[in-house]
């Protein structure tokens, strides 16, 4: 018996394990509650996650966890890893537009929320919650650029249009596996020089970037946007869109859906007492007066 | 006496009138310069105090558009407004945030519950306007364009009638002129706060206009442009930093018209509360009076009342008097054939004694010759008619015994009545009320000591003349009544004192009381409520007769449910018989 039990070739043995472990750690509500914490997978990015232990998700997810009555425990992630943490299979952007899915890995947390945009590549990987931020992406240039702001059309399709004319042949900083992945965008199809960071910059760096030179613009989230727009008056500008309207969610195992179903109660919930506002309004208080649609508390 | 004070006190009070009144027209006269000067200082006094409270309000304001001006919030606006960005993307955050600073401005600054600023207004180089908040906002936008005004902020009045008054200050950016803020004042309210004079009214007030007298910014109260024209030179106060002045428009001498006023005011209360204390007098003998009267009548009540009992009493003793001779009558008529009746029942007791062994011996003879002798025994039962001897012998026995008790009970019905006619044996000798009360409680011990507690409250009495052992009867009768009177455990009190030239007994009980209707025939003979049997009805006439024997009156009162208070009265010296000499010959 030991004999054949050796025999096993090494890495059918490695790849049964890893399967276990990765089998032991995919939990939904019930397994959550038993195990009693609630790992709260995110990336640092802008006020979402500060990674000073602060932040709109994290107060949000700690919320989430003290309403299922667990403990909550932060796991710090990257946008690489992200949805390998989450689901056990690394993914990235596939050339056709779609997920693809890369190598296995151990899963990490339960949930992954930091202002993380809904995608239609994302939907295939992971489900998401009911929306919990609006969002977009904005082309965004240093004050001294020749790129002038666009005069609004009154039609955001054609707002973008203008947009990505003008950026023909001009440095636009991007960000791979992000919602700033120029390929979601089509930026190639611009003429536009996107420009990918040497060295793997977090969402919030984008706009220092481009007032350190290190290209002319850059595209960037709209609650980034705002933030960067009141910290550097004057030193940047906002030219135009460069996509829809967006929201963001928390992303979910596609086998924890009575986890997700649990945190949509309770968005619900704080949404409609007023404390979710509240979060917002410490987080990103000028939000409001670009949203206010989206944060009325009787929507 | 009492007239003679109050003639003094209205003396002295119409003298202290006079004086003051003479005193006050004094001054009236010969201060009126002096009083028209303090009335001047004083004006001028609170003209310079509100110039001071109106050139810090006036600072303040100048300060809170200079801080809007150069507010962050504004430098963000005009910086990514000078970048090309638009409203839609980008722009429109910080122009909020402009809007929540001027809110934040109007919320902040109040004065007694009332907002300072009723607009104010950020319009742009081009007349655009950027924010317009307030309860006036909306209305028409400014026509002065910012390249026209210097950087620093400054109190304005706009060319209405009467003016209105606003702060303004120039916004500029890389120190251009871009915008111009300006913050209007809630005048009415505001202004009105700091220039009023509490006592202005129709007579003079106080105003604010420019010092050249171009423009009246603001005049207090619901006074007309009018008054303006009456304002005095001396009496203007310029605001210190400001093109504007505060004054006083009317006729400053009224306001010293107005201390001699308050003068004969106070004289004319001087007056009102000197009557007050008249009428007050006036009222406190009517009082008096009243008093004196409510106290006659009752005292005429209380007579009329006694008047009443006595009458009552003669009325009662009349009856009583009849009856006793009624009594008397019957008593004497009933004596003497219950005399017979009591002396054959004892002869009968006597025959019977008799016979009764010979009857016994016969009828032993009889049987015993009834074998040889037939014809007896037929004769002997014969004689019987059927009855039973031994039954006849022993109900008879058993009817004279009746009848003895009976014809005892009469006699004694008649001694009862002849005592009530009669008021019993008239032996008269010193006698002790007190101790005649301790004998009665002694003898009544049996009756009460089941029933009662007793309070005993005997006073110092005179010695009087009468019979003690009649009069101690009359007091077992009343002890007696008090205890059957009483259900369950109660109280009998007894108390004896001094009324004037009579001494008494008051008998009191906490039993069931006596009913009012009852009230009338309780000395009646005969009269009782208590169970058949229980009573002859003849005690309380039998102690009637008693004390009336002796002079005096016995009385009830009651309330039922609460109890019975009998008093007997009785005259330490009496009239129907001799003096003491006499009692020791």
């Amino acid at each position: 018996m030991s004999r054949g039990f050796l025999s096993v070739p090494p890495l059918l043995l490695g790849a049964f394990l890893l399967l276990t472990l990765t089998v032991a750690q995919a939990r939904d509500l019930k397994e959550i509650r038993e195990a009693g914490v609630l790992r709260h997978l995110g990336v640092p990015y802008a006020n979402f996650i500060t990674g000073l232990g602060d932040g709109l998700d994290v107060e949000l997810v700690k919320g989430f966890a003290e309403y299922l009555g667990v403990r909550y425990e932060f796991v710090a992630t990257t946008w690489t890893t992200a949805f390998g943490d989450l689901t056990g299979r690394n993914a990235k952007l596939g050339k056709d537009g779609g997920a693809e899915r890369l190598d296995k890995a151990p899963i990490k947390g339960d949930i992954l929320a930091n202002g993380l945009t809904v995608l239609p590549w994302r939907q295939e990987i992971v489900d998401y919650s009911d929306p919990t931020f609006p969002s977009g992406v904005w082309l965004i240039a240093r004050a001294d650029s020749t790129l002038l702001p666009i005069s609004p059309t009154g039609s955001r399709n054609d707002d973008i249009s203008v947009v990505k004319t003008l950026i023909k042949g001009r440095e636009v900083l991007a960000l791979e596996n992000t919602c700033l992945d120029p390929r979601i965008y089509q930026l190639e199809k611009t003429g536009a020089n996107v420009r990918l960071p040497q060295k793997e910059l977090k969402l919030n760096e984008m706009a220092p970037a481009i007032l350190n030179n290190d290209a002319e613009s850059t595209i960037l989230d709209v609650p980034d946007a705002l933030i960067a727009l009141d910290k550097w008056p004057g030193e940047i500008k906002v030219i135009g869109p460069i996509s829809d309207e967006q929201t963001m969610a928390a992303g979910f195992r596609k086998d924890s859906p009575e986890l997700r179903e649990a945190f949509n109660r309770y968005l619900g919930m704080i949404r409609k007492d007023g404390r979710y506002n509240r979060m917002v309004k410490a987080y990103y208080p000028t939000v409001f007066t670009y949203f206010q649609d989206f944060f009325a508390t009787d929507s | 006496m009492e007239f003679g004070k109050s003639r003094l006190l209205i003396y002295t009070a119409a003298t202290l009138l006079v004086v003051y009144l003479v005193l006050l027209l004094s001054t009236t006269f010969y201060s009126q310069r002096e009083i028209h000067e303090a009335a001047y200082k004083s004006l001028h006094f609170e003209l310079q105090k509100r110039a001071a409270a109106l050139s810090y309000f006036n600072s303040e304001r100048k300060a809170d558009v200079a801080r809007m001006a150069q507010d962050r919030a504004l430098m963000v606006f005009f910086s990514n407004r000078a970048l090309g960005m638009s409203m839609e993307y980008g722009l429109k955050t910080s122009l909020l945030a402009m809007r929540d600073l001027v809110r934040e401005m109007e919320t902040s600054r109040v004065m007694k519950g009332v907002p300072i600023y009723k607009r104010i207004l950020i319009q742009d180089i081009d007349g655009e306007i950027l924010v317009d908040e307030g309860e006036e906002a909306g209305q028409a936008r400014f026509w002065k364009t910012p390249s026209s005004l210097s950087m620093t902020p400054e109190l304005a009045v706009s060319e209405d009638q009467p003016a209105k008054v606003y702060f303004m200050a120039s916004v500029s950016h890389h120190e251009t002129p871009v915008a111009i803020i300006i913050a209007w004042i809630n005048q009415d309210a505001v202004i009105d706060q700091l220039v009023r004079h509490e006592d202005e009214g129709a007579d003079y007030v106080f105003y604010l206009a420019r010092s050249d007298g171009s423009h009246l910014v603001q005049m207090t109260g619901d006074s007309g442009p009018e008054r303006v024209r009456r304002r005095d030179p001396r009496l203007v106060e310029p605001i210190p930093d400001t093109p504007y002045e505060i004054g006083f428009a009317g006729d400053y001498r009224r306001t010293g018209g107005l201390l001699a006023s308050q003068g004969y005011f106070l004289a004319l209360a001087f007056l009102a509360v000197a009557l007050l204390l008249l009428l007050g007098w006036m009222a406190q003998q009517i009082q008096q009076r009243e008093l004196a009267l409510i106290a006659s009548r009752d005292q005429l009540a209380e007579t009329n009342r006694r008047l009443r009992m006595s009458q009552k009493q003669l009325v009662q003793s009349e009856k009583m008097a009849s009856l006793g001779t009624l009594a008397a009558g019957v008593a004497h008529e009933i004596n003497n054939p219950i005399g017979f009746i009591q002396g054959n029942l004892a002869n009968l007791r006597e025959y019977q004694a008799v016979l009764l062994p010979l009857i016994e011996d016969y009828r032993e003879l009889v049987q015993a010759r009834a074998a040889t002798e037939p014809e007896l025994l037929g004769r002997w039962e014969a004689r019987l008619h059927g009855e039973d001897l031994d039954f006849l012998l022993e109900d008879m026995e058993s009817l004279l015994t009746d009848t003895a008790e009976g014809s005892q009970r009469v006699a004694a019905i008649v001694a009862g009545l002849r005592s009530f006619a009669h008021g019993g044996d008239s032996r008269d000798e010193p006698l002790d009320l007190n101790e005649c009360v301790t004998a009665a409680l002694s003898l009544a011990g049996n009756e009460i000591k089941y029933k009662a507690d007793v309070e005993q409250r005997l006073g110092e009495l005179p010695p009087i003349r009468g019979n003690p052992g009649q009069i101690t009867q009359v007091l077992v009768n009343l002890l007696v009544n008090a205890a059957q009177a009483i259900d369950g455990w109660g109280l009998i009190g007894v108390e004896t004192l001094r009324r004037g030239d009579s001494v008494a007994v008051r008998v009191s009980d906490s039993g069931r009381g006596i009913a009012p209707e009852h009230m009338d025939q309780l000395f009646t003979p005969f009269f009782t409520t208590k169970d058949v049997g229980a009573g002859t009805g003849l005690g309380l006439s039998i102690s009637h007769g008693i004390i009336e024997s002796h002079g005096g009156i016995i009385h009830a009162e009651s309330e039922p449910g609460r109890g019975s208070v009998f008093t007997v009265t009785l005259p330490i010296e009496r009239a129907d018989v001799p003096s003491t000499a006499d009692d020791n010959a």
